[in-house]
């Protein structure tokens, strides 16, 4: 009776535990961990990748001698001896003591071969960046979250955190008796998936070239830092953007946490001389002026609002030919064609332009000024913003504006991913998006032509590519500080696309405060024209004209 | 004696069966060892193919090539004047 009711017991009270007893026996659970997703250059190279990497532990029981231990640890993973063997000391009654992390494969087999006991790893996948600080603010980085999991912050690891970051999952083993794995998988069932990768329309090329000629401005004028910017106008497809001072990715908490910020998209600047192709094509296209309508206001300096406004070098032509007040970069000139734009039709064609809105880029962090309503702006304000003073834009918003008429008055959405392949391998294309007509197809091509003057006869003629044809204009603008221009402080920049008769690639070059010279002629536009000269050769685009 | 016979072929049955899953249990066992030994050497290699990627990316990467042709003297003191082409490897002309 006794047997019978005890077996009554294990077979039916106490069968589910006594079941799970067994299963634990010889089944196991290893958590597995996701394999976050790749971000390569459309030129299929990674620019995040991962390694493996190891934590190096003691079992501080296991350890004979400390003082020997410490002292091999030490002249192998490069950390004062004093430290190890402190750490070991104060956790002597621990089994299981971090050391280090960011071990290598080659300095784990260094120590292994020491045959240390109370010595061990464990691997993990670490985010490494092959080229370094190359585009690191597009990138932005890794950190951990609240939870202590992988998570990315800024640029793209932010923005594409979801799809780069996988999940995790448990697999299911059976150990035998000894506890080893005797079938390594059992389960079809786990959840684990790897991370999504990310193609990009970033050409690993074109950055460091653009990279290097930024820098190097940067060093030879003075400046307190840069930003360069390349788009192929007919997709939006952004081929590099580069901005320094940077960050290291990998070491990023050692930098201030003011340069993790993408400049490209997060800085709102005054873009000076830049805006004005915007703006004249804004009053073409209103069929207000043509490029041979003369200025009338440009004998001299034009009161507006109390205020006189001059031109940058104070040199005037009166009847100047709109064309020509490009070419001079009149301020005069620009103010005759806003006041002929008027408020409401100025902020009707700078929102065409997608001035005051979020261009809407793959990126985390974009911001935007919209502009005032009508009723908010003065007469000064109408005039400023004809020549690109008093009004705020970043730079992807003004290239994205700039670049639509590189494409016969369609703006198109800038984006920096172009795919996104799954870790079953299956692709999926993000196709180009237009966004808007700012300008009509003919004003486009007027306005092409008179940028290619601009180039050919401008301040920045000395600095061109002899043999092509260039649209572009120069930009040098006062800086406010404390409530007032700083004529000493300017952003100087350079804008264009080329080849002006079917454009590869539209460019903006900013420097920041150059001390050598203030002006966009002589230091933004040379980078232009150097990383302009770069991409003919890299797309083997031979000259048009006879030009020598 | 038909009692005997019947309940002696019952024994050899029963023994031959437990033997019958004994061998079979083991040839299970042993089949998963030399699968679990395989998949542990494919793993390594997995692992192999990691490091020598990651290796491979360093030394591809634009920036060290740079560097290691400044201390090749393939480039002038203050800048790599490295000509990027499309055909052609990346090197001062």
């Amino acid at each position: 009776m006794g047997i019978v009711l005890r077996l009554f017991y294990w077979q039916i009270v106490d069968a589910s535990s006594l079941a799970n007893m067994g299963i634990s026996q010889y089944e196991g659970i290893i958590e597995q961990q996701p394999i976050r997703g790749q971000i390569e250059t459309s030129d299929s190279f990674p620019l995040a990748a991962n390694q493996i990497s190891y934590l190096a532990y003691a079992n501080p029981k296991l350890i004979k001698n400390v003082d020997v231990a410490s002292k091999l640890l030490s002249s192998t993973l490069k950390i004062d001896e004093a430290s190890i063997s402190g750490v070991l000391n104060a956790n002597s009654d621990k089994l299981w003591v971090p050391i280090t992390t960011n071990v290598n494969n080659d300095t784990k087999n260094e120590i292994n071969k020491l045959n240390l006991d109370g010595v061990g790893f464990e691997e993990y996948s670490q985010r490494f960046y092959p080229e370094a600080s190359l585009a690191a603010t597009l990138l932005g980085f890794v950190g951990k979250d609240a939870n202590g999991n992988n998570q990315g912050y800024f640029g793209l690891e932010g923005y594409y955190n979801d799809q780069l970051k996988g999940r995790s999952g448990e697999d299911i083993i059976i150990k035998d008796a000894f506890g080893k794995p005797v079938f390594a998988k059992l389960s079809n069932n786990s959840t684990q998936q790897d991370g999504r990768s990310l193609v990009l329309n970033v050409d690993r090329s074109i950055q460091f070239l653009v990279e290097r000629a930024l820098k190097n401005g940067i060093q030879e004028f003075g400046a307190t830092g840069g930003a360069a910017l390349v788009m192929d106008p007919k997709t939006g497809a952004i081929l590099a953007m580069a901005n320094f001072p940077t960050f290291d990715e990998a070491s990023y908490w050692n930098y201030d946490q003011s340069l993790y910020v993408n400049p490209m998209i997060s800085d709102l600047y005054e873009p000076g001389s830049t805006f004005k192709p915007l703006v004249m094509a804004a009053a073409l296209d209103d069929d207000l002026i043509t490029p041979t309508t003369t200025c009338p206001i440009c004998s001299g300096p034009v009161s507006v609002g109390g205020y006189d406004i001059h031109t940058w070098d104070d040199k005037y032509f009166p009847n100047s030919t709109m064309t020509d007040v490009l070419i001079h970069s009149d301020n005069t000139g620009m103010i005759y064609i806003a006041q002929k734009l008027g408020v409401d039709h100025m902020i009707d064609s700078l929102n065409k332009f997608g001035i005051g809105k979020l261009t809407g880029i793959d990126l985390q962090g974009e911001v935007s000024q919209p502009l005032n309503p009508p009723n908010l702006w003065y007469a000064a304000d109408l005039a400023t913003t004809g020549f690109g003073q008093g009004v705020v834009v970043t730079p992807i918003e003004l290239l994205d504006a700039f670049a639509s008429i590189a494409n016969g008055g369609v703006r198109m959405q800038p984006e920096i991913v172009k795919q996104i392949i799954t870790p079953e391998g299956q692709t999926i294309n993000i196709p180009p998006h237009a966004i808007n007509q700012t300008v009509s197809p003919e004003t486009a091509k007027i306005m092409t032509e008179m940028l290619v003057d601009v180039t050919d006869k401008g301040e920045a003629s000395w600095a061109r590519i002899k043999g092509y044809r260039i649209a572009g204009k120069t930009g040098t603008a006062s800086i406010p500080e404390n409530g007032k221009y700083d004529a000493s402080l300017t952003n100087a920049s350079f804008v264009g696309f080329a080849p002006a008769d079917d454009p590869k690639f539209a460019i903006l070059v900013i420097l920041n405060k150059p001390t050598v010279d203030i002006y966009g002629a002589d230091t933004a536009a040379p980078i232009f024209f150097e990383i302009s000269r770069d991409l003919f050769r890299y797309y083997n685009i031979p000259p048009t004209n006879n030009d020598n | 004696m038909k009692k005997y016979i019947l309940l002696t072929s019952l024994i050899v049955i029963a023994i031959s069966l437990q033997v019958v899953k004994v061998i079979y249990s083991n040839m299970f066992t042993t089949t998963g060892i030399d699968l679990n030994q395989l998949l542990t050497q494919e793993q390594n290699l997995e692992q192999q193919n990691i490091i020598i990627s990651d290796q491979l990316y360093k030394k591809t990467a634009y920036t060290n090539i740079e560097k290691e042709a400044i201390k090749k003297g393939l480039s002038y003191n203050s800048n790599a004047a490295i000509a990027i082409d499309g055909n052609s490897p990346i090197a001062l002309r």
